[in-house]
């Protein structure tokens, strides 16, 4: 596999993982197994010169320490709180030192952010609407298991050599990988050869689609290809959920579980949904029960009225008006829908080895043991990191940050570090977040200060929070601690539109919370942001990337009102039923 | 409707041959040229397929790049050089910009990388059978 040509993408992400942090600068760890796999580790010339002309400027000054004490601090000086607060203070090294972690940290979250985009590519791929060949399998599997590589060596420099084990891990998965591309080499396709011949020709074929009016033409995304004709038949149609019409075609929104979906996927010969994509739910159970589908057509259950005949070609994501009798006698002759070919095995093998997120909500805290899959790997990585950048904000850096008594935040302690000389804003001595320089961490603050959380509920539940924050002009780190956990927020927001990203975490259970309904609200209004959701016993996280920037700094707001609407008590007893309301309520005090 | 049967009548007389090492090409190319109106063999040894494209006419050729034996580019310049009319689409599961320079140089009508969907490919057919019909290039 090692000797694979890497496409230019993989090779520019292994580039920036391989970039290495100056061990010097941070702390002496044990040896780095980085070293013996044969990887520079050593800090390069160019990158001691960098620091050289770097380094000072972020050291203190001489400014004598006004990080406590906030509330005297507001215009009281020849210069503002936030003039001062662009001042780099005490504590050069931690700083340099958190300006790196936050680096490596980015780093991590664009490893994340690279392994869900290959999840969802290969759900398409697998969904069947593509020509694929081995190859596109054995890259996957390759590119998959650098970045296990990659992330366990990217947490090993935020972790001071801490978790050496993850290597192991990485390396166990990337022998899994391999066996299963060699194995899947070596299946022959026996059974496939050569499909049989159809009996109705080509000339008749192509005449009999051209007559038939194309509803949908590449519109939506294919889930698992073949082909079915039938009725359209609405989940809602039958007197109770799940009794469709056998051999219907099954329109609707989407496939939540439950509702009698199950039964009713497993009678209609092909299903068209408004959302999904191919990697949802709704696909995932379409390829397993081998039934052609086509999500995210956006309107069929509107365009599609029930009992309209209707064709549909998943294998080129087509669907047309009526029954056409000839594309059904050519598939059912050429046996195209009986079989999956090898390498759809594979790919389907090498996907249940990277993706699913195994690690579930039970447990609070999984180890690396628990780890089965490349997504769990990173997932924890990620995690774990998070937790050490924390601890270097809170606690190493806190005193480099300057108190901020933000107007409408009066319940939070707000600390600020200044990652970068930002541009200065004058002598104004406003304490408001719309004064702050930094785009990100002005929506994020902006966001929590104006959300319309009762006060008095929440004063009592937030007084013992603080918030930590480390800021550049584009880029914003937040960590809110309080008694049971943190929050975090990393986001940028700027011109690139490719580099803009919010990742967000939250602590799943709240106080008198046992059913984590805290983590649940928020796992809710994520997925409703189209945020990549993931929870498990140790966080709640959120994960999206690539929006225009006045979207992501939208985004960013609502997260930092999702702060403090967090910030209220638990809710014990209320069950998982009770979150949607609460999402509409949250998701509409941010309209 | 009649516009569209001519079409058809017209489509139905191309032939079009598939030449992959991998099987899973041809098995899952061929019903989208077939949906087209194509005639279609497919072949997963290219030397086999130019001894039969030496024996029967065909119209648009579509092949795989790196194959043991006679890779695409080999295969290419042979068909054109025997008739420089037939319309050769080139598939590769490892794209560069130098091959792509080099197919097309050499009289490649598109040059696709996998995996590709299979819209992509019934549309640069459809472009490759109009410009046969119309006896010359269209312009992409």
């Amino acid at each position: 596999m090692t000797n694979l040509p890497l496409r230019p993408e993989v090779r520019q992400q292994v580039r920036c993982q391989t970039q290495r942090e100056p061990k010097g600068i941070l702390e002496n760890g044990p040896p780095c197994r980085r070293k013996a796999r044969g990887l520079p580790r050593s800090v390069t010339g160019t990158e001691r010169r960098n620091l050289k002309v770097t380094a000072p400027a972020m050291r203190y000054d001489g400014v004598s320490s006004w990080s406590t004490g906030a509330s005297s601090r507001l215009g009281d000086g020849p210069m503002s709180w936030l003039g001062r607060m662009l001042r780099p203070k005490g504590g050069g090294e931690a700083l340099t030192l958190l300006k790196l972690r936050v680096t490596r940290f980015r780093q991590l979250l664009r490893s994340y952010g690279t392994l869900l985009a290959l999840l969802q590519d290969s759900a398409e791929k697998q969904g069947g609407g593509f020509i694929l060949d081995r190859q596109y399998v054995i890259t996957l599997a390759e590119q998959v298991a650098e970045l296990a590589d990659a992330v366990a060596f990217d947490l090993n420099v935020m972790t001071s050599q801490r978790n050496l084990s993850f290597y192991e891990q990485s390396e166990r998965l990337r022998g899994e990988l391999r066996s299963l591309v060699a194995e899947g080499g070596a299946v022959v396709p026996v059974s496939l050869g050569e499909a049989a011949a159809p009996t109705v020709s080509p000339a008749v074929l192509a005449a009999a689609l051209a007559r038939f009016p194309v509803l949908y033409r590449e519109s939506g995304q294919v889930a698992c290809r073949g082909a079915a004709a039938g009725p359209v038949c609405h989940l809602t149609d039958g007197p109770e959920p799940g009794a469709v019409v056998p051999g219907s075609v099954l329109v609707a929104a989407d496939l939540a579980p439950g509702d009698g979906v199950l039964a009713a996927v497993r009678r209609v010969g092909a299903i068209l949904l408004d959302r999904g994509s191919a990697a949802g739910a709704a696909a995932r159970l379409a390829r397993e029960l081998r039934v052609p589908a086509i999500v995210g057509l956006g309107d069929a259950t509107q365009r599609l009225a029930s009992g309209t005949e209707v064709t549909v070609d998943a294998d080129e994501n087509v669907v047309y008006l009526g029954r056409i009798a000839e594309l059904l006698d050519y598939y059912h002759s050429a046996r195209l829908s009986a079989e999956e070919e090898p390498e759809y095995g594979l790919l389907r093998s090498v996907r249940r080895t990277a993706f699913p997120l195994t690690l579930g909500a039970d447990q609070t805290e999984p180890s690396l043991r628990d780890c089965r899959t490349v997504h769990d790997l990173v997932h924890l990585a990620h995690s774990l990191a998070g937790d050490a950048l924390c601890e270097l904000l809170t606690t190493r850096c806190r005193d480099a940050g300057t108190v901020v008594p933000l107007a409408g935040v009066p319940w939070c302690e707000v600390r600020i570090t200044s990652l970068e000389r930002l541009p200065g804003r004058g002598e104004s001595g406003a304490a408001a977040p719309s004064e702050l320089p930094s785009r990100t961490l002005r929506a994020f603050l902006d966001g929590l200060a104006n959300h319309p959380e009762p006060s008095a509920e929440r004063a009592s539940a937030a007084s013992s929070s603080a918030l930590n924050a480390a800021a550049t002009e584009e880029h914003a780190l937040a960590v809110m601690t309080s008694p049971i956990g943190f929050d975090m927020l990393d986001a940028a927001v700027g011109e690139a539109q490719e580099t803009n990203s919010i990742y967000c975490r939250f602590a799943p259970r709240g106080e008198n919370d046992p059913e984590a309904f805290r983590g649940a609200l928020a796992a809710g209004v994520l997925s409703r942001l189209d945020f990549a959701v993931a929870v498990t016993g140790r966080e709640t996280s959120g994960w999206m990337r690539g929006l225009p920037g006045a979207e992501t700094e939208e985004h960013v707001r609502i997260v930092g009102g999702l702060f403090a609407r967090l910030t209220r008590p638990g809710a014990a007893g209320r069950g998982q039923a009770a979150i949607e309301p609460d999402v509409d309520a949250f998701l509409k005090s941010c309209a | 409707m009649r516009e569209r049967e001519a079409e058809g009548e017209m489509t139905r007389s191309l032939r079009a041959m598939i030449v992959d090492d991998e099987p899973i090409v041809g098995r899952r190319l061929r019903p989208v040229l077939e949906k087209l109106g194509f005639e279609v063999e497919v072949f997963e040894d290219p030397a086999r397929a130019l001894a039969r494209f030496s024996e029967a006419g065909f119209d648009i050729v579509v092949s795989d790049v790196r194959m043991e034996g006679v890779d695409g580019i080999t295969l290419l310049e042979r068909v054109r050089a025997s008739s420089p009319r037939i319309k050769v689409i080139l598939i590769t599961g490892h794209p560069s910009h130098e091959i792509a320079a080099e197919a097309m140089a050499k009289g490649a009508f598109e040059y696709i990388a996998k995996p590709f969907k299979t819209d992509q490919l019934r549309r640069v057919v459809e472009r490759a059978a109009a410009s046969l019909r119309e006896g010359e290039d269209v312009v992409s």
